[in-house]
């Protein structure tokens, strides 16, 4: 019966077991998935609403399965405890069959196991040579390159392999061989670099999941909020403070965000600065084993940091600026009319129980204001961005608000993962190994030249089709080089 | 918005990819050979096309064209495109353009319900050399899905007895076409969405990994090529069962990709 050539990897038992726990990860992942994309992850807070919804039987279910956040359930922590178990177990006890097997080349043990195989059968070789004799097989013999009559001269073994060997070399094959009874048998193989990049492809898979289980029992993340200038403990131990000395939001004209901007210092425990420096969405600062992330800010909903707002007393030819600071009243100079900063909205809106502002950024910044002149006072909104529709105040004065610094708070994340080499080196080892894998293309030629013939036959390859026109042309081409009087 | 001269070229691009469509469909039925080059030369005029809108919209918005939905789903068809041209110039078969040109002119619908203004502004998280390598080598990855699962439905059309010819590929061929998609797609889909995308959250948001629908649904992705690499290695998933299996592994990919529209999460695009 015909062998199929052998594919890579068919004789590990363990690639049954591989199959499996991938197997039952993509099922336990999917689904998890499935879960997230159905269960709210509110489900815990709303515990009531949907003990309604579902029945009593549906939240238990959900409840003991953590359906609500399935990735940090016991059921998934065990799959891929069991996963990460099986998949070391089989690196370590096979390392070395991975490691090796594109790069050991084995030449055949006999014609026979040549001539059975399939790849070869394929092919006609007689054809080749011009004799249609309708004999489908792998041999080439001599009898029909030379002519039946002719034999080969004892030399004529060795001198037919150093042809062949240098026309698989000038392929990209490299030859071993073994000489036994007067005869050669030949392996010729390329694309060896397959078997080390898919070790070092496993390795690193293998790495990066214990990165990730190390990462979740050792890592940490803490927030800090803090306003311009104010100075916070610095997690996780307090050791150190952290100052944030400026804050900004950079927009563009059409207010669009480009980049948040914190600056800020360490202090020891003296209040000495020990580091600083700005930190940026994707731009980390480093500390000490921690890292600090730009990640949130918010706004004083209540309060501003200063404010100027222009004034142009009516039937006077007076205008003028002021700076107004929360709390603080402000005189305009040669008149008695007072002006008083009132509440501070970003994101002005009104809405049926009086002004509120709509989220923390500072779209609409709107400034409330009285006008106090005598024993009248009057109270009104200045908006940064919309000054028409800002108060006009029987005052006899008009207030334009120019400029207004809300106060801002940085969300700053703290945080510390110790596994971060350890996923780095898998992400470099993991990289490397697919670029060796799939950059090589692994195939095998194996031969044998004796007295009366040649068989060649491709024992190992990833692509049927094209190897097979591959062996096509090397059957060709091997057939020239044997008819060459070249030595 | 006025329509700028990028979405025209959209336009443009997509009624020449229907038209090539059509023409693959006539090729494929009537099996003339004239037929078939007209539909290539077209697809290869839209591609052009596609290519001068990317540019455009590239020079237009000032950043690389990944930002939104919209630009994602144009930059994917695009390489989709690409991986088809490959494999045409290498195995030089025209009737995998009957499944992939449907498959394209689908994508570019899709695209086109999507919002299209192009902002200057990418979000800051947006803007880190690695956000770029995860977009690009995972569009790149999923084009090869796509071609994959392209040539295992020609495979599984094709009739048993039917002739090899320059027009149908053998099964063997196919199998081989699925196979090299799967192996171009699986490195750049690891490497793309999942190495490089996990060091950009890394440095965007201080932590590798955070079982976000996106995330975990590329993972669920990565885990069913990664079986069925294993299945083929070991000649478990072979012929027909591969190409069943390559069509299986881009609905999963679909899944994810309106788990995204619909969920968002922190992967909802800018402005989509
Ligand atoms: C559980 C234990 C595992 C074992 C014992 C195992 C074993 C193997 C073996 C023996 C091969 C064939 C090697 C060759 O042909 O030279 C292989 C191929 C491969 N394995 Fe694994 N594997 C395991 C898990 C995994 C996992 C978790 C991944 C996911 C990253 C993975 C990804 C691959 C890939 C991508 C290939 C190459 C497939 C191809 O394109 O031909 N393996 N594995």
């Amino acid at each position: 019966m015909a062998e199929q050539p052998k594919r890579s990897g068919e004789h590990f038992i363990s690639q049954r077991l591989a199959v499996i726990v991938i197997a039952i990860l993509f099922g336990a992942s999917a689904a998890g998935w499935l879960a997230t994309e159905l269960v709210p992850a509110n489900f815990i807070e709303k515990k009531g609403m949907y003990l309604e919804r579902w029945g009593a039987a549906g939240s238990r279910l959900v409840e003991l399965l953590r359906l609500y956040d399935p990735f940090h359930s016991f059921w998934y922590r065990a799959v891929l405890a069991l996963f990460f178990v099986v998949f070391l177990l089989c690196l370590l006890t096979r390392w070395r069959q991975l490691i090796l097997k594109s790069l050991r080349l084995e030449p055949p043990r006999g014609a026979d196991e040549l001539r059975k195989n399939k790849l070869a059968m394929e092919y006609t070789w007689h054809s080749t040579f011009g004799g249609e004799r309708g004999a489908r097989g792998p041999a080439i013999r001599y009898g029909d390159l030379l002519g039946k009559s002719q034999t080969p001269d004892p030399d004529a073994v060795a001198k037919s392999f150093a042809k062949i060997a240098a026309y698989l070399r000038g392929k990209g094959y490299r030859a071993v061989h073994r000489e036994a009874d007067g005869a050669i048998y030949f392996a010729a193989g390329t694309g060896r670099w397959r078997s080390p990049g898919n070790f070092l492809f496993h390795l690193g898979i293998l790495a990066i999941t214990l990165g990730g289980v190390v990462g979740s029992f050792t890592g940490w993340k803490d927030f800090v909020y803090v306003r311009e200038g104010q100075t916070v403990p610095l997690p996780p131990d307090s050791v150190f403070s952290l100052r944030v000395d400026d804050f900004e939001i950079m927009t563009t004209k059409e207010m669009e965000v480009k980049e948040y901007v914190s600056t800020v210092s360490i202090l020891d425990r003296a209040g000495a600065r020990v580091a600083g420096g700005s930190v940026q969405v994707n731009r980390p600062m480093k500390f000490g084993g921690r890292r600090l992330y730009q990640s949130q800010y918010s706004v004083d909903e209540t309060s501003f940091k200063y404010a100027r707002v222009d004034y142009a007393l009516r039937g006077r030819i007076r205008r003028g600026s002021i700076d107004l600071t929360p709390g603080a009243d402000v005189r305009i100079t040669g008149t008695s009319i007072v002006v008083t900063p009132g509440r501070f909205f970003p994101d002005f809106r009104m809405g049926s129980e009086g002004p509120y502002s709509a989220s923390g950024f500072p779209s609409n910044p709107c400034l409330e204001v009285a006008v106090k002149n005598g024993d009248e006072t009057e109270r009104g909104y200045l908006f940064l961005y919309h000054p028409d529709f800002s108060k006009k105040f029987l005052t006899p004065i008009d207030l334009v608000l120019v400029h207004c610094e809300p106060i801002f708070y940085t969300g700053l994340e703290v945080s510390s993962n110790p596994a971060s080499p350890i996923l780095f080196l898998g992400f470099l080892l993991g990289t490397i190994g697919l670029a060796l894998m799939y950059l090589s293309n692994p195939r095998t030629i194996k031969g044998v030249v004796d007295r009366e013939t040649l068989v060649i036959a491709g024992t190992e390859c990833r692509w049927k089709a094209s190897f097979e026109k591959e062996l096509g042309e090397i059957g060709e081409g091997v057939r020239r080089a044997l008819a060459s009087s070249k030595e | 918005m006025a329509v700028s001269l990028d979405t025209n070229l959209f336009w443009l691009s997509f009624w020449l990819y229907l038209a090539a469509f059509v023409f693959f469909s006539i090729f494929a039925a009537a099996r003339t050979r004239g037929i078939g080059v007209t539909a290539t030369v077209m697809f290869l005029g839209a591609f052009a096309l596609h290519t001068a809108g990317l540019a455009a919209r590239w020079v237009i918005s000032t950043h690389p064209p990944f930002s939104t939905m919209y630009e994602y789903a144009l930059t994917m068809s695009w390489a989709v495109a690409l991986a088809f041209i490959f494999i045409m110039a290498r195995f030089r078969r025209m009737i995998l353009g009957v499944v992939v040109s449907p498959v394209l002119i689908i994508v570019l619908v899709m695209a086109s319900l999507l919002p299209k203004e192009a902002s200057k502004q990418l979000m800051p998280a947006l803007h880190s050399y690695w956000f770029y390598i995860h977009v690009t080598l995972a569009a790149v990855a999923e084009g090869a899905f796509i071609v994959a699962a392209g040539a295992g439905i020609v495979y599984l059309v094709r009739r048993k007895r039917e002739a090899e010819s320059e027009l149908m590929p053998s099964h063997d061929l196919l199998e081989e076409i699925i196979s090299r998609a799967l192996r171009i797609g699986y490195p750049l889909f690891t490497i793309g969405a999942l190495f490089a995308g996990s060091i950009w959250a890394q440095t965007a948001w201080g932590s590798f990994w955070s079982w976000d629908p996106k995330e975990t649904g590329s993972l669920v992705i990565w885990l069913f090529y990664t079986l069925l690499l294993h299945q083929n290695v070991r000649g478990r998933w072979r012929g027909k069962m591969l190409a069943a299996m390559s069509i299986v592994g881009f609905g999963i990919a679909i899944l994810s990709f309106l788990g995204n529209l619909f969920l968002g999460g922190m992967h909802a695009y800018t402005g989509a």
